[in-house]
């Protein structure tokens, strides 16, 4: 999977599961400000990408994520 | 079968009348199947003579709930008290009718501070009754 | 209904244009706390989705099943001792058939907000 597949695939997986515009979601975004994150959604995010990408984030390397380029990077090394 | 009747109501916090869960089928990874028989005293059955769909929203929680408390007692931990926290993409298809017997799967698939994110269905003789999500805190007892 | 003047009690109404509020009163003495929790009565958060549903029902004169919930949040503890009066407020949008009513709740006192719901209950035949 290219890079370029990784960003357009989580934006879309994310999009519809926090039911946000795709346009909201860019690599300097602020993830928990973007996707409205709390305690209760936090989860929603770690099943979507392990749905999504059979990737597993533990939440404390999720706290090392602050922009969405970091996500794409980590799903990137990780996949 | 793991648990039925009486043996399910050490792996949960609940008792009557709100009891909504009659056995834990089997449980292996993050999958379990349980039973509910409908009674006439359950506590959900409206004057129709069929339960009203919260009552299989609680039937599914405390499913999730004798599953966690399953997992807590194969490491010799007591039963953790579980409160929904969430409730998303609930359908139900039809209300139960007293006999029925349900069966549901849970499959937890996340968890994440102290949240586990669920999915469960309900079925009756290969039936659908039920589907939803669902989130639950689960708070050790101390 | 299951619940009325049994877990709750309605002490006022206030109709708006898109829905109502009913102001009630949680009943300390209902059945379900002696198995949730023994010794620790916390309001079951079925029994606060069911005290909207019959809510709804006594707004709109008809029985209603619940046939989704899109979204149920439950955002506090409830019970009688934290929150003995709690207002449950109901907007409802007629599907255009008038079969069915998207109904968006909430469950709140002047402290916090207990609950919020979305979805869809239909007319029951």
């Amino acid at each position: 999977m290219t890079r370029e597949e990784i960003v357009s695939k989580v934006n879309a997986v994310l999009a519809e599961e926090f039911e946000v515009e795709e346009s909201v979601i860019s690599p300097d975004a602020d993830i928990r400000k973007t996707l409205e994150l709390d305690s209760l959604r936090l989860v929603d995010l770690i099943s979507a990408i392990q749905v999504a990408f059979g990737v597993k984030v533990t939440t404390e390397e999720l706290h090392l994520l602050t922009k969405f380029s970091d996500l794409y990077d980590y799903i990137e090394k990780n996949l | 079968m793991l648990y039925e009747a009486e043996e399910v109501l050490g792996l949960i916090p609940q008792r009557e009348p709100v009891v909504m869960v009659s056995r834990l089928i089997d449980a292996s990874g993050n999958r379990c199947h349980t039973g509910l028989s409908v009674t006439a005293d359950n506590y959900f059955i409206e004057d129709d003579g069929l339960m009203a769909e919260t009552g299989l929203i609680e039937h599914i929680a405390q499913s999730a709930s004798a599953f966690a408390g399953h997992r807590y007692r194969m490491q010799s931990l007591p039963a953790p008290i579980g409160y929904i926290g969430e409730v998303r993409k609930f359908h139900c298809y039809r209300r139960p009718a007293i006999g029925d017997e349900l069966q549901t799967e849970i499959i937890f698939e996340a968890e994440a501070e102290g949240v586990t994110l669920m999915s469960a269905t309900t079925s009756c003789n290969g039936e659908a009754v039920a589907d939803t999500k669902m989130k639950i805190f689960v708070e050790p007892v101390r | 209904m299951l619940l009325k003047d049994k877990f709750f009690s309605i002490e006022n109404t206030v109709i708006s244009n898109d829905g109502v509020t009913y102001q009630i009163r949680l009943l300390s003495d209902c059945d379900c706390y002696r198995g949730h929790f023994p010794g620790k009565p916390v309001s079951p958060g079925v029994c606060n989705i069911e005290m909207i549903r019959e809510c709804a029902e006594l707004f709109t004169g008809k029985d209603l099943f619940i046939e989704e919930i899109k979204q149920c949040r439950l955002t506090a503890v409830s019970s009688p001792a934290i929150c003995p009066s709690l207002d449950v407020a109901i907007k409802l949008i007629p599907a255009s058939d008038n079969t069915a009513y998207e109904i968006n709740a909430s469950i709140t006192d002047q402290a916090r907000t207990y609950m919020s719901l979305k979805g869809i209950f239909r007319t029951k035949q």
